[in-house]
């Protein structure tokens, strides 16, 4: 995983550079993130894989997105068909949406609750979560009974745990250690 | 089921008391690959090099490697159970270890956990293992002894408080023995002492222990145990978390003893933690920065002056210095000093002290190679009637070497030359000495001095040790004043000269052996 990452920043740091001097960050967004599910189809995959030259798996992987590549896409697939990198095409879509994320002041946070959190604790927590970040935060709630009670904060590596399994799992080492 | 001797409700309730429920941001990881110990970590983007990590079931990896995606970190214990995926946190600590004189009389593991069942340590705060040597302003040359009770050693190799003297030798030549004498011979002189055990047999370190506690000396000495079957990781830190250890009492302006046994089996560990961290191998796939390990480690060891241990401690001790004396022990593979790991120890160190098969093997032990063995420093820290007597030991030992060599094919030789042979053949008798019998600087003056003014030219070869102990037991009975006021100044002056005379000629006229 940390290897393909390493792979596909060259590449994502190109794409996004001519996607910001282009002025087309959003048409290149939606252009990796379909390559990058095609990359990643399993029967997409065997068959590049069984190709002989990179030329040929270059051209099918093109034909198989067809109207989806504009020229400069097309390139980039012709670029890492040749280095023999169409794996790390999903990683690519990935590290591209996380800088255009940053370059536009937007950032992504998982939040983890018991339960559902009222539309008024969203807002709240939102409001908070700007402040600290100074970012446009993008919530993605989701519920998981095992966290108890609180909220589990997850931004990227940065990871805010008010739950109360976390507070009981730390109780429970006080007491051990 | 048992209640264990942490369950007591007074300390559970403090325990609570203290618990922080505060929640902080920290960094969050994903382990993608385990590898013998070693874990590479995904994400942690804010990790620092040699941050701990912790891992899931109260246990801790050390931030090695700081790469562009990932983080190569060693585990500290058991990894069996660690899979891939499994989520890791950072702590924005380093690794650190209890100190204290609390810990004296104790056997503790590399992170400082007491594995001798005696209970909790009682110890004064946690200090990290990695810390940077005191400088050259905070330090003050070496001037006062540690007397080892070899007087083989301590006349013609003697060590300074604050030195770094290596220990070296081939695998059963008494390296550890020397070392453990010399720790015993520190009961009654206020030197607190660190054993560091690294790479060792359990049994063997069970043996030393009880060693040093039948002798007396395990109460101010500190045992670190990192034995074979613990993690590399364990093995690498022990000699860091001992070191430590012995800094507490430098720091505090007392005198400190640190035995390092060994260093070969910690460069090892170290290295096969390099290796799998896929740092490139270089001279005998040693990692290219071994020296800096042994050298960063032994450079801690030092004498510090008045004014760093006043300013280290608030003013609460005043005037007096500091040191932190190590031994640490090399074990070379069939007496090849010119190994990668010797010579950068031997060249590290203020000095060697060469221990050799071949010595040993015709009963010279402790089997010292006067020739090759040198102190870089202790010279100036020697006691002054050791120094006075002793000095002509040396030069006697070295010229009976080149003589025995060519006597060998000489048939008749001339009277000074066979004098000389002689009397080198009873220096080096008058040198051996058994284990667990260190002598005091009285004791080793009076042989010596019996060496130096030709009283042993009279007595047989074989009997000489049967001389020395008649001699000293009967110092020690009749001249016990005299023995206490030398090995209370350790000076040597006409009248000294005079009542040592005396004793050995009424021991000679009145004693048998």
């Amino acid at each position: 995983m940390s290897e393909l990452t390493t792979i596909a920043r060259p590449y994502a740091k190109a794409a996004f550079e001519l996607a910001v001097e282009k002025g087309a960050i959003d048409s290149w967004n939606d252009m990796l993130f379909f390559a990058g599910h095609v990359a990643s189809n399993e029967q997409a995959s065997t068959i590049l894989a069984g190709l002989p030259t990179a030329t040929a798996q270059a051209e099918l992987f093109i034909n198989l997105c067809g109207e989806q590549l504009n020229e400069q896409g097309q390139n980039l697939v012709k670029v890492m068909a040749e280095n023999g990198r169409l794996i790390a095409l999903p990683e690519v879509a990935h590290l591209f949406s996380a800088l255009k994320a940053d370059y536009e002041k937007e950032i992504d946070i998982d939040v983890i609750s018991a339960t559902p959190l009222a539309a008024a604790q969203q807002e709240s927590l939102v409001a908070a979560l700007e402040k600290r970040f100074a970012r446009k935060v993008k919530l993605n709630c989701s519920e998981d009974a095992t966290v108890v009670g609180g909220l589990i904060i997850k931004a990227g590596d940065t990871v805010i745990d008010g739950s109360l399994r976390g507070k009981l799992n730390r109780l429970a080492t006080t007491l051990q250690s | 089921m048992q209640l264990n001797s942490t369950e007591i409700s007074d300390l559970i309730k403090q325990r609570i008391e203290k618990f922080e429920v505060v929640s902080e941001a920290r960094n969050e990881g994903t382990i993608v690959s385990v590898t013998d110990g070693i874990i590479r970590i995904h994400g942690l983007a804010d990790c620092m090099q040699g941050e701990m990590i912790e891992l899931p079931g109260n246990r801790y990896a050390i931030a090695l490697n700081l790469e562009r995606d990932s983080i190569g970190a060693v585990v500290m214990g058991p990894y069996a159970d660690l899979t891939e995926g499994v989520k890791v946190y950072t702590t924005g600590r380093i690794l650190e270890v209890p100190v204290g004189a609390g810990l004296l009389g104790r056997v503790v593991n590399t992170l400082g956990a007491p594995i001798d069942g005696k209970g909790a340590l009682d110890n004064d705060g946690f200090e990290p293992v990695e810390k940077i040597a005191p400088g050259v302003i905070e330090r003050q040359s070496v001037d006062e002894p540690v007397q080892t009770g070899y007087k083989s050693i301590d006349a013609m190799i003697p060590v300074g408080r604050g030195q770094r003297e290596l220990v070296i030798g081939d695998r059963q030549t008494g390296k550890t023995a020397l070392a453990i004498d010399a720790i015993i011979n520190q009961k009654d002189t206020g030197v607190k002492c660190v054993y560091v055990a690294v790479g060792q047999k359990a049994s063997t370190i069970a043996n030393v222990v009880r060693k040093l506690e039948e002798h007396g000396a395990l109460a101010n000495t500190i045992v670190v145990v990192a034995s074979a079957s613990e993690s590399a990781a364990l093995q690498y830190l022990a000699p860091f978390s001992g070191c430590t250890m012995g800094e507490y009492f430098r720091d505090r302006g007392e005198n400190a003893l640190i035995v390092y046994d060994d260093l070969s089996k910690q460069a090892v560990a170290y290295r096969q933690i390099s290796l799998l961290l896929k740092r490139p191998p270089g001279r005998e796939a040693y990692p290219g920065d071994v020296f800096y390990l042994h050298s960063r480690l032994l450079e801690r060891a030092s004498r510090v002056n008045t004014d760093y241990v006043e300013k280290f401690t608030n003013g609460e001790v005043k005037g007096k210095t500091g040191s932190l004396t190590a031994l640490p022990i090399i074990e070379t593979q069939g007496g090849d000093v010119s190994a990668f790991v010797p010579t950068n120890v031997i060249s590290i160190t203020d000095g060697q002290i060469f221990l050799e098969t071949d010595l040993f093997n015709s009963g010279i032990r402790p089997a010292v190679n006067a020739g090759i063995s040198v102190s870089r420093v202790g010279g100036a820290a020697q006691t002054k009637i050791v120094k006075k007597l002793g000095g002509g030991i040396r030069l006697a030992l070295a010229q009976y070497r080149e003589l025995a060599a060519f006597s060998q094919f000489a048939s008749d030789l001339d009277d000074a030359t066979r004098a000389q042979l002689e009397h080198g053949e009873r220096v080096t008798e008058l040198m051996k000495q058994k284990q667990y019998a260190p002598m005091s600087v009285a004791e080793m003056s009076l042989s010596l001095f019996a060496a130096e003014k030709g009283y042993l030219q009279d007595i047989e070869i074989s009997k000489i040790m049967d001389f020395e102990a008649a001699l000293l037991s009967f110092a020690n009975s009749t001249y016990a004043e005299l023995m206490a006021q030398i090995n209370e100044t350790g000076n040597y002056n006409a009248e000294i000269e005079a009542q040592l005379k005396e004793l050995l000629e009424k021991c000679k006229s009145t004693q048998t052996w």
